[in-house]
């Protein structure tokens, strides 16, 4: 492991833009990351798979210092998450995207407002016109362009996700963490949604972890799937590997499916 | 033998009482710096100065009115009725006015910087501009503090006017005075002395009831439960620290020799 470590966070690193290193976790008695460790590679998908409670929206939160691991290292574009200041993570996190599992839209805005909020604060001055042509293309890769009025509270479940999934792209961020980017939609906003996280990555070269049970999802968008059982990465391979394997608690999620 | 045992519910006291200073501290070391949120901290004052208006006119006046017809037979009691106009105005400016109009604005918008605070806390609205690098702190909390800790001094000499002006009706409903006699009678009793400590203590108020609704808001627990309690406590933990604020601020008045 010390090669690993030696290399990690160094931001000459290119080829890494994610490196999790030992974490751990847990809340009372109950241990949710155990020794955890991931790398994330430049244009790369990783998709992180787990039951429901295993840890998968701990372990996005820990990434982008939402949460505090109780030890090991996280590193997010070379940065030491742990030990930036409070306005120096204010600025890598103008880096990131991300897609809450309860969408966390701001329910006193409009959706036209949801989506210009970051785009205003990231690009000051910026034209209004400007500011426009990328709330529709937004809403447009969503596919809700006359949604653009209304208040979060006026949205169907489905809607919200597809909204706050605009406003995780908007700024094209280098990396973007999709945190069950197709539950609770239908098969074919779920595949519209899968092509729209491939496009990221070829369009805007962004590199993303995907928390995903859907296996379509995983089939569409994974380079790399990881398994997360226990507090541990479980396996990690393509989805291939996983498709192929014969052990029984990888085996379950396909089963879930049909 | 132990004269202090530290019991659950004074160990959280304790902590409590740390972690509202580290919060209103935080606020003087990241609050205070760039970038400045001008436009929220302008659409704050808006919603917590000028949307209290109405509320605050309207208990000032009744507070004038009836604290002059409560004072009035006491007064003839002593034989000392044309003192009406002085003894209401000290009341009024000194205490009743800063600390009602106080007290009022802990109910109103206490609660509603705690409610709103801790339901965008539950769910998640907070984690996602902290995430989207906007520092919640300044965007939410910092305008806040400075909206309260600016508006209430503003509210609180309105307020003090319209209970004077209440008073002067409260005076002409059993005997009848010029309205420009009773204010010469009333800034007779009063001088700068009466009225600096007063509107200094209301920036102090305003800023315990910033500080305590976003503080209870930003900590509260998941769930409509946790956001009810942040309310709710925020209402009550202002309104006694209101109190204890006006205790230490007569105390200081006092030592200053201002009181006389
Ligand atoms: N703030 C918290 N306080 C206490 N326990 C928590 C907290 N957040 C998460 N947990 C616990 O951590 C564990 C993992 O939660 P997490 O939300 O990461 O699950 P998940 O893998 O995202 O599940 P799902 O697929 O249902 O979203 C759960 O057992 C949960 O009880
Ligand atoms: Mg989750």
């Amino acid at each position: 492991m010390g090669t690993i470590e030696s290399t990690a966070g160094s931001s000459e690193d290119k080829s890494t833009v994610i490196v999790v290193e030992h974490l751990y976790k847990k809340f009372g008695d109950n241990v949710v990351l155990d020794d955890f460790n991931l790398k994330v590679f430049t244009q790369e998908n990783v998709v992180v798979l787990g039951k429901s409670g295993s840890g998968k929206s701990v372990l996005v939160k820990c990434i982008v210092g939402l949460m505090k691991p109780d030890s090991g290292r996280v590193y997010v574009l070379g940065e030491d998450i742990a030990t930036l200041k409070e306005d120096e993570l204010d600025l890598l996190r103008t880096k990131l995207g991300f897609l809450f599992q309860s969408n966390a839209l701001y329910d006193s805005m409009t959706v036209r407002e949801n989506l210009e909020f970051p785009v205003r604060r990231h690009w000051e001055g910026m034209e209004q016109a400007e500011i426009d042509s990328k709330i529709t293309e937004a809403l447009e890769n969503v596919g809700l362009e006359d949604t653009i009025d209304m208040l979060p509270s006026e949205l169907s479940g489905g809607m919200a996700k597809r909204i706050a999934l605009a406003r995780a792209m908007i700024l094209k961020p280098e990396i973007i963490f999709y945190d069950e980017p197709t539950a609770g939609l239908d098969p074919v906003t779920a595949r519209e949604i899968n092509a729209l996280i491939l496009k990221m990555k070829r369009k805007y070269h962004t590199s993303s972890i995907i928390i995903t049970h859907d296996m379509e999802c995983v089939k569409h968008t994974a380079d790399r799937v990881l398994l997360l059982l226990e507090g541990k990465c479980y396996m990690e391979g393509t989805y291939k590997d996983l498709e192929q394997s014969t052990d029984k608690k990888i085996k379950q999620f396909f089963e879930l499916e049909s | 033998m132990k004269l202090w045992t530290l019991t659950e519910g004074n160990k959280e006291f304790i902590n409590e009482t740390g972690s509202i200073t580290k919060f209103a501290n935080r606020f003087f070391i990241v609050g205070m710096k760039p970038r400045y949120e001008f436009k929220e901290l302008l659409t704050q004052c808006y919603l917590i100065g000028y949307k209290s208006l109405p509320l605050v006119a309207l208990t000032g006046f009744i507070m004038g009115l009836v604290l002059t017809m409560q004072l009035r037979p006491s007064l003839i009691v002593y034989g000392v009725e044309s003192q009406l106009p002085e003894m209401v105005g000290i009341s009024i400016v000194r205490e009743v006015g800063p600390v009602i109009t106080a007290l009022i604005f802990a109910g109103k918008i206490g609660s509603s910087i705690g409610a709103e605070l801790g339901s965008m806390k539950v769910t998640e609205q907070i984690d996602a501009m902290e995430v989207s690098g906007i520092n919640p702190f300044k965007f939410l909390v910092a305008t806040r503090i400075i909206s309260t800790t600016l508006m209430l001094p503003i509210l609180t000499v309105l307020a003090d006017a319209i209970a004077l002006f209440g008073s002067y009706i409260g005076v002409n409903i059993n005997s009848v005075t010029s309205f420009s006699l009773f204010f010469t009678q009333v800034f007779q009793g009063l001088d700068l002395n009466d009225l600096l400590p007063a509107v200094i203590k209301t920036f102090f108020f305003g800023f315990a009831v910033g500080v305590v609704g976003c503080y209870k808001g930003f900590n509260s627990n998941k769930g409509t439960k946790g956001v009810g309690i942040a309310a709710n406590s925020a209402v009550v933990l202002s309104s006694v620290l209101i109190f204890i604020i006006d205790l230490l601020a007569v105390q200081i008045a006092d030592l200053m020799g201002l009181n006389y």
